[in-house]
This record gives structure tokens, sequence and C-alpha cells, in this order.
């Protein structure tokens, strides 16, 4: 016979079957099982009522021990707080200095001029993501020299990387974390400005122009000569000729009468904006390498000096999945176009500005340009064939020349 | 076991009034409308009417409905009480207010209604338990308070978990960009305003996903806002604050804590002081800045490494990872400051040994910080003060690394490591009373005879 336990009964005695025949008659059947019988009787209760009674003093107890131990340690809560800043700084110091050694970053140089100098820059997420090898850019930005730089090319090509990268490296340097670069000297910036385009605004029912042009006036309106303003494809939510003003008048009113100016990275598909550099001295153009052969276009990612006209539009669509019908249709337009006027940019660039365009125009305004109003306004009748062969003539000469529709 | 508790809240008697325990719902309810009830009975806690729809829609429970011989039912949805914890959390990371409504007393030994009431509310921002707060990022509550006539705004920043708090303010005529610019820098959890904050603003602040709860205008007000702090912080002046002369800024402030006081049911008492940080000590970066160049959020992949935030933070602590993302908002103009911490990053870089072994040590460390403000709350369980008495252990170590160097190491690493305590008599007091014990369950009186039998 064995006393036992189990939750729902409790304490009992356990006797085999062999033995029932033994047990005494004050012993209360509990229940019964495969190999005997469970009694209990009113001494087991008692014992049983002073364990769980004793249990329960020790379960109050430590309670009590437990709180008495939080009051006393809430003492020690300002030190405890000030020992987890600690904590903090040392790990993020150690962090940071992690992961300057594994990305061999450098520690920047900074001062309070306002200049940006940047030496083998790289994008700090994109250089991870790269496993080819991720193309190194330099940046000389200066508030007096080299102000605003325009960026012209293909969108593949690593404008918008390139833009973000030197914003990132100025961020990283101002607060306190080495660059992913060469060499880095930092001008302290007071503000960046970025007008992007990435993420607009459609939930709140701005159309995409109305959204940029407030961005803008943001960034025109607070702009200051110790900020850094990233500008991408500004006017593109508008018509080509609206869009193309406001680019031109932005570029103008950043660059400013005064000799300095805040540092801006202006990347564009308006083509014609390239000849501000001639107009403005701190403006400079640049745009993207890239490599042409008979069969391909490989983009190498590295900004020099100097201005394009391809934009490699087509080459992207065709890289994008395309149908092939359509890119060698607009191979052909392209070609055609090429050669009807002296300056292909410009028409080239209006129709992949159609393509991208919301709610721009169908179609080239017919009625604006000039060449056809003259023909409109030729009278055939009253004309004899040398007239009308030399106005031909004069026509033929005109689009030659370049005679531009607007 | 039969569920004696139930009766004590049968919703109508058979003449159709409402039972006193449905009344005593009801006289609670009254007093949180904006809230979700829950309301303790027996094994459950129970939703009542549109709150128990809302429940049972946003948590997918089965929404049943009491009535007793009266015609209209009343809609009901309850969880477990042992397991209300999960589901109080998913409701408030819905943005919602749960107001939790326990029994006062001990209902076996009550005839009647046992008396009840609410004993937290939690609010998106101001949850301080770790089953609800998942991450290690700080969360916080903010509060905005409006100037005078063309003055500055005050904006107040509460962490409860960890006590942080500090306000900043913004000009007049900005308000809107930089309040946004401030909202997105930070990311609190929920925000409080005053009556007097217009609708526009309100929605702005929504958009960029923080819940918006309006609070008493007069926890704004200068005067009250001045005896609020005062009083936590035993201060006459806030100047060695920096906010002395920004009565928006104390406004917002002492909105916040009340805010936070009133929900926790406590003083808060590791709630202690207060900072300004001013915009302009700082690169300004707005919102659209801070989404465009991907700082902390990445644009188009949810993925977890595509943002520069992630990039940097290889941190081993949770504070460690709170601070650096601080940091990296909010970065520097002034080149002195910032060159002392590139002299600490550099020391590091330079010994890379010693760097190995501090990172090592400060990855077996738990999150003191947190856990500071749940002794402070009064809810730090066992778990907490074992993980505590380990990470104090360390403390030793780590400064013997840092300062065994030969060399003085840099100022900031050399303050950073000079705050680091060790409190010997409090470890010996932890470890004396939890002695061999890993008990977690003290607190919920759940240890079994079966258990106890086996010790």
């Amino acid at each position: 016979m064995k006393i036992g336990y189990n939750r729902i009964f409790g304490y009992y005695i356990d006797v085999t079957r062999s033995n029932i025949s033994r047990v005494p008659s004050h012993y209360e059947r509990r229940q019964t099982t495969a190999g005997g019988e469970r009694y209990t009787i009113p001494e087991l209760k008692e014992k049983e009522a002073l364990i769980t009674n004793a249990d329960e003093r020790v379960l109050s107890l430590e309670r009590e021990l437990y709180s008495a131990l939080l009051d006393k340690l809430k003492k020690t809560v300002p030190d405890l707080q000030v020992t987890a800043k600690g904590i903090a700084a040392l790990d993020v110091y150690c962090a940071l200095a992690e992961v300057a050694q594994v990305h061999n970053y450098v520690r920047p140089v900074l001062d309070e001029k306002n200049h940006i100098l940047i030496r083998e820059g790289r994008h700090p997420v994109v250089e991870r993501n790269v496993p080819a090898g991720f193309v190194p850019n330099d940046t000389d930005l200066s508030g007096n020299g080299t102000q605003i730089m325009i960026i012209t090319g293909a969108n593949m090509a690593g404008k918008s990387t390139y833009m973000r990268a030197v914003a990132l490296i100025c961020i990283m340097a101002q607060s306190g974390s080495f660059v992913p670069a060469a060499h880095a000297r930092v001008g302290m910036l007071d503000r960046i400005f970025t007008r992007v385009g990435a993420f607009d605004d459609l939930a709140s029912g701005q159309s995409t122009f109305m959204v940029e042009m407030l961005e803008l006036a943001n960034i025109l309106n607070n702009v200051t000569d110790r900020s850094l303003v990233i500008l991408d494809e500004i006017g593109r939510g508008t018509s080509t000729v609206d869009g193309f003003a406001i680019a031109q008048a932005v570029l103008e009113f950043l660059h400013g009468r005064s000799r300095t100016g805040p540092k801006t990275l202006f990347a564009t598909h308006f083509h014609e904006l390239v000849n501000v550099e001639s107009q403005l001295k701190r403006v400079k153009n640049f745009h993207f390498a890239v490599s042409e052969t008979k069969s391909d276009v490989i983009f190498l990612r590295k900004i020099i000096p100097g201005a394009t006209d391809k934009s490699y539009g087509i080459h992207v669509a065709r890289l994008a999945g395309i149908p092939q019908k359509v890119t060698e249709r607009a191979d052909e337009i392209l070609t055609q176009t090429i050669s009807k006027t002296q300056t292909p940019s410009h028409k080239v660039q209006r129709y992949t500005q159609l393509l991208l365009a919301d709610d721009a125009h169908r179609a080239p305004d017919p009625r604006s340009d000039p060449i056809l109003d003259e023909i409109r306004a030729i009278q055939v009748d009253e004309m004899t064939p040398l007239q009308a062969l030399t106005i031909l003539h004069k026509l033929k000469r005109r689009i030659q020349n370049g005679d531009k529709p607007l | 076991m039969k569920d004696a508790m139930a009766e004590d809240v049968i919703i109508k008697d058979i003449a159709g009034n409402l039972s006193p325990g449905m009344r005593q719902y009801m006289s609670i309810k009254a007093r949180y409308p904006d809230a979700i009830l829950f309301f303790h009975i027996g094994d459950f806690y129970e939703t009542f009417f549109a709150d128990a729809e809302l429940v049972s829609r946003e948590l997918d429970i089965v929404l049943t409905s009491r009535s007793k011989g009266s015609t209209s039912k009343i809609p009901l949805a309850g969880v477990p009480y042992h397991a209300a914890e999960g589901y109080i959390a998913k409701l408030v990371q819905k943005g919602y207010n749960v107001a939790v409504c326990d029994q006062l007393e001990n209902a076996k030994s009550v005839k009647g209604i046992v008396r009840r009431d609410v004993v937290r509310v939690i609010t998106p921002g101001t949850v301080i338990d770790p089953s609800i707060i998942l991450s290690t990022d700080a969360r916080y509550l903010m509060a905005v308070c409006p100037g005078a006539i063309n003055g500055e705004w005050g904006l107040a920043f509460l962490d409860i978990s960890t006590g942080e708090f500090f306000v900043t303010s913004i000009s007049a005529e900005n308000s809107l960009q930089d309040l946004l610019s401030e909202v997105a820098r930070y990311h609190p959890a929920e925000c409080i305003v005053p009556s007097c904050i217009p609708e526009e603003i309100i929605t702005a602040i929504k958009n960029l996903a923080v819940v918006v709860n309006p609070y008493r205008d007069d926890a704004f007000e200068e005067q009250n806002a001045r005896n609020t702090l005062a009083l936590q912080f035993h201060v006459s002046s806030f100047a060695g604050y920096g906010c002395e002369d920004i009565p928006a800024a104390l406004g917002a402030a002492a909105a916040a804590l009340r805010y936070a006081q009133e929900t926790q049911n406590s003083p808060l008492p590791h709630i202690s002081g207060l900072s300004t940080r001013s915009t302009a000590q700082c690169m300004m970066l707005d919102a659209t800045t801070l989404r465009n160049l991907e700082i902390t959020e990445s644009i188009r992949t949810l993925a977890k490494g595509a943002n520069l935030l992630s990039c940097l933070d290889c941190t081993k602590t949770a504070m460690g990872s709170r601070l650096l993302h601080n940091r990296v908002v909010r970065p520097l103009i002034d080149p002195t400051e910032i060159n002392r911490r590139l002299d600490a990053v550099e020391f590091f870089v330079r010994r890379p040994t010693v760097r190995h072994a501090l990172r090592a040590l400060m990855n077996r460390m738990a999150d003191v910080g947190r856990i500071a403000g749940r002794i402070a709350y009064g809810n730090a369980g066992p778990r907490d003060l074992v993980a505590l008495t380990v990470s104090l252990g360390l403390i030793p170590e780590i400064k013997d690394l840092v300062n065994g160097q030969g060399e003085e190491p840099p100022a900031l690493v050399r303050d950073a490591t000079f705050n680091l305590h060790e409190l010997p008599d409090t470890l010996t007091l932890i470890k004396m009373i939890l002695l061999q014990q890993q008990r977690t369950d003290v607190l919920s009186g759940k240890v079994t005879l079966q258990n106890s039998m086996n010790s």
C-alpha cells in the first residue's frame, strides 16, 4: 500500500486488489483502478490541507519577497538608464567601425566650406546588391565652382543611383559614420532636398504634376546656399513645352545672380537644357558613358563631363521586353525623324516624352508649325510652275537648316 | 469548472431591465467611449455591442449574443483571460485603444456583483508590455501643441518603455511641413492633439500612418504644464532642459506625460527628465527626402535590407539599434561634434580584436533600457531580472577591454564607458532572492501543487 497523488483526487492511499480485504472500515473509497482501489482517511485529508496551505503561503511569501525586491530596484533605475545609454553608444561606434572595415569605407573630412568632394563614391545600399561590382564615381561640387551639374542620358545609365549616392554619403558623414568612397570632403549641409518622383501621392487625389510642383515649391522657397538639391527629371508631368520652360527657369533661379548658390544635381530628359552651360557660369553638363557596338549597347555607369543627345530609350525598351515589332518600328521612326532634322535630340525626345507622359497631347500640334502655315498660305491656283518650284525649294531649305517648328 | 462568475453579469432580468452586472459595464464604458472595453467575466474578457462587432471583425473571433427572454440581442465577443495579451497586441497594432477592466476582488468571496474597474488603457503610443512591442525600435508617443499667435509650436516625443523624453520646436510659418518632417523622422506610433489643431493637419499626420487621438486641452495649457512637469521632475525651472522659453514645448511635454500616466495608471517615475532637440542643430531632412533616399525604409521592396539604416545597423543590442536610428535621421551640422563621433568610430576601426571582443560581450546583453522601464513601472518579471544580472555582470569585462588599450580612448568612448554602472550590491540582492529558481510564473500564481511536490 502506498500514498499517491493526482490532481483530481488529491492524496490517496493506493491498495492493490489482493489486499482489499484487509482495508479497515473507516477508509473511504475514492477511485477504482485496474490494480486496486484508492481510499482516503480523515488524517490524510488533514495532511493534505496542511500541505495546500503551506504551498499557498509559500507562494504568497514568494510574491511578497519579489515585490519588495522590485521596490528596492526602483532606486537603481536612473543608473540603469545611464548605463543603457553608455552601452548604446559603444554599440553604435563598434557597429559603424565594423561596417566601415568590412565594406571599405573611409573617414570623411569635414569643414564648413561650401564644397562636396568625393573620389570614387559608391551607393552604400546598391553596392551590396551588385555582385558584378559597383562602378564608383567622383563628385566635385562647390557653391562658387561647379555649382549645378546637369546630367543627361539614358534612364538606366546610373543617374538616379549616382545622385542618391552623393546625398547618402553626405548624410552618413554628418551623422558621424565613415563613408563608401576612397576620399570624401564634405562641407556642412543644412538641408538636403530631393525631387525624385519615385513615390507620387496618387492616393490623395492630387495629380502627379501637382505633387511635383508642390515639392518643387517647397524646395525653391526654402533652399539656402548651404543646401544640397537633387532634382530628377522635373517637368515630366506636364506638356513638353511647359515642362521645359519650368525646368530652365528653375535652373536659372538656383544659379541666381550672386556668386554662389545651392549645390544641385539636375538630371533631365530635356536635351536642350545642355545649352544652359554656355549661358550660366556655374552650370556644367555631365552624362553617363555608354559603349555602343554594332550589336549592343553597354551602360558603363561612369559619369563624364559633356552632354549627350542620346537617350537609348528604344534600347531600354528592348531590354524591358517590349515586343520586337514595336521596337523595330520605333527604330524606323527614329531613323526617319533623325534624317529629317538637324537636331535629332529634340524630335526624338518629344516622342519619348509622349510615350511617358500621362496626359500629354497625343501628337505634335500640327497647327503650330510655321512651315505648315506657309504651305497653307500658298494659293496654288494663282501660281506659275516656276513660282511653285521656288517656294518648294525654299521650304526644303528651311527644313534642312533646322527651322524648328516652334 | 462551472463559470460561477458569469451569473453576475446576466444581461437582462426577466422583466427586460438591465442586470446590475450590465449596469456596471455601462457605467464603466461611459468613461471610455473611445476605447474597446475588455470586461473580465470568469475565464474571459468580454466585449459588448459595437466593441464586440469590431473585435469579432478585427480578430476573427465568433460574434455571439446574449439575451434572456427579451427580444433584443446584445452582441458579445470574448477572448480567454489568460491569453488576452496577444489579442490586445493585435488590436493596438491596428491603432485601437484597449481599456482593460479587471475584477478588483476575489470573486469567490463576494456575494453579488464583483467590484470591477479599468486597471490600464493600452494605446498604440503607450504600450509598455514586452509581449505587445515586439520590435526593438523606439516607440514614441507624440504630442503637438500650437504656439501663441506666430509663436513656435512645440512637439514632444515620449518612449514609455525606456523613458526617453524630448521636445523640439518648429516655427509657425512653415509649421505643417516641418511638423511632417519631424513625424517622418521619428515615426511615432500615436499622436495626441488639443482641440484647436485644424483638421487638415490631423489628416496629414494620419497619412503618415500615425494614430491621432484628441486629448484634454487643459493638459496643454502652459501653467498646468509647468506644474505637471515641475512635480514630475522635481525642478522649478526648465532652463536646465533647454525649453524654459518655449511654452508650447512644455505644453506638449506635459500633455504627453499625463496621457501616458493616465493610460498606464502609474506615475511613471522613470520618466525623470526632458531634453530639447533643436531642429537647427541638425541637417533638415523632410519626409519626402527621407523616403526618396530610402534612409529608414525602402520604397519598392518590402525586403529588409534595402535601406541605409539596415546597411549600417549591425549593432548587437536593442539600445544601440535605437540610438543608431536616431543618429541617422538627425545628422549634425557641427564639424567638431561630428569629429568626436568619428574619433570614436576610428578608435574601433583600428582595433578589430577589441571590437570583436566587445561585440561578442554586447551580444549577450539584454535590453537594459526597457528592463529599467519595466522595473520602474513595476511589471519586470523574474526573467527580466535574471537578464539584468547577466548584462550587468558583463560590464567589468567591457570596461577592461576599453580601458586596457594602453592609450586613452577618445572622449566619447571614455564618457560612454564611464557611465556603465556595475551595481554590485543590486546584483547580489537579486541573486539572493531569485536563488536557483527560474520560476517565471510567480506573479500569476500558476504554480501547481504538482510542481511544489517535486521541489
